[in-house]
């Protein structure tokens, strides 16, 4: 167990490097992206581009910039970002995250629930109308882009019901927090939880209805059959525990995705300033020292998502528990 | 994507401003993505259960 999680350690060490030193590689040699003229504002004089790019370090060699920016971010943690002007870039981050965690949290909350709930019953409705109805349902939410339901949602939200008595508690667009007012908190975020989670119940009530149809036919299912569990212990406790797995994993992949700034769309439609938000701002600013510690925060979540799902596994498949 | 080009993502952006008075501005590029991408979908179904060699049910053609 302890090499395991050396190893472990040790992995995401060298993952977080690769995709740091990655997107700081891609960040400089993208054509016409100039970080000096991006601070220095409009029609600047080539003498202030050259004072900003020493003032910045951006006139040193490659590996220095990215060594000093690496020492800024870990060790003295004062990275500052480039366009916001002393604005310290790691407690900006730790911020935002509380908003970020809760959209995501409450959307998996939703979307595991609900398709779970969707995925089974169309397993167990095969060969009724039921189950065609649902994965049509589910392809359209699969095929919807979050930024334009997010949009529409709004539309009928804050606009066209609003005054009607079914959307008339939705509160104006962004973010309560939970201490400040756990009722607000709630009403803010139940539309956005529902627009993001539709993509994933979609997906997921998909992959689910596959796998147990695929777990059906098991020799195990049948073992538990033949010994006369009921048809309820079966589901539960046979099926729908070895059609988990690639559920799992996708699942916790996702996840992680998602607190890593993956839902930036959902937050920017929705105006939450969480940590997706501030990636997208930091994109369009082309603010170097907050991509890459968002990047970096991202590359965290990911990996540990990895270790999580893969302990998952263990649990839910005895095939794959080390002996 | 730079004007004068544009991509139906970029009209629903564009739109995003209007959307309480011109709400269709977005609503309509969206829902050609949706049709897009279902029919990407579909066809993606449809592909794999043809050459899925484990399906058991087969369209008889």
């Amino acid at each position: 167990m302890l090499t395991f999680i050396v190893r472990r350690l040790l992995w995401a060490v060298l993952v977080m490097f690769v995709i740091s030193a990655f997107v700081f590689v891609l960040f400089f040699k993208t054509p016409g992206v100039d970080p000096a003229r991006a601070i220095a504002g409009r029609n600047p004089s080539p003498q202030i581009l050259a004072e900003i790019r020493h003032q910045f370090g951006l006139d040193r060699p490659f590996p220095v910039q990215y060594g000093l920016m690496m020492k800024d971010l870990f060790i003295t943690r004062d990275l500052v970002s480039y366009s916001n002007q002393g604005q310290k870039v790691v407690p900006e981050i730790f911020a935002a995250a509380p908003a970020t965690l809760s959209l995501v949290f409450g959307a998996a909350v939703i979307w595991v629930v609900m398709s779970i709930v969707l995925g089974i019953a169309a397993a167990l409705l095969r060969g009724t109308i039921v189950d065609p109805l649902l994965m049509i349902l589910a392809l359209i939410g699969i095929s919807m882009p979050v930024f334009w339901a997010g949009e529409v949602a709004n539309l009928i939200t804050q606009s066209r019901f609003h005054d009607t008595f079914l959307f008339s508690w939705v509160p104006p667009l962004g973010y309560t927090s939970f201490t400040q007012s756990p009722v607000g908190w709630f009403k803010g975020l139940l539309i956005p939880w529902i627009t993001l989670s539709i993509l994933y119940i979609g997906l997921y009530a998909r992959v689910l209805r596959a796998n147990i149809i695929e777990t059906e036919s098991e020799d195990y299912v049948r073992t538990a059959r033949a010994k006369g569990l009921t048809e309820r212990r079966v589901l539960l406790r046979h099926t729908l525990r070895g059609s988990m797995i690639t559920y799992v994993s996708l699942f916790g992949l996702d996840f992680a995705a998602l607190v890593a700034a993956g839902a930036l769309l959902t937050e920017v439609v929705f105006a939450i300033h969480g940590v997706g938000f501030l990636f997208f701002q930091s994109l369009g600013n082309l603010d170097l020292p907050t991509i890459m510690a968002i990047v970096v925060y991202g590359a965290f979540f990911i990996v540990l998502a990895n270790v999580i799902v893969d302990i998952a596994y263990a649990w839910l498949d005895p095939r794959v528990r080390p002996t | 994507m730079q004007p004068p080009n544009a991509s139906w993502g970029t009209i629903i952006s564009d739109g995003s401003g209007l959307l309480y008075t011109r709400p269709w501005v977005s609503i309509a590029p969206g829902i050609m993505i949706v049709l897009t991408v279902l029919a990407l979908n579909v066809l993606g179904d449809g592909v794999r259960d043809a050459l899925d060699p484990r399906a058991k049910l087969r369209v008889r053609g």
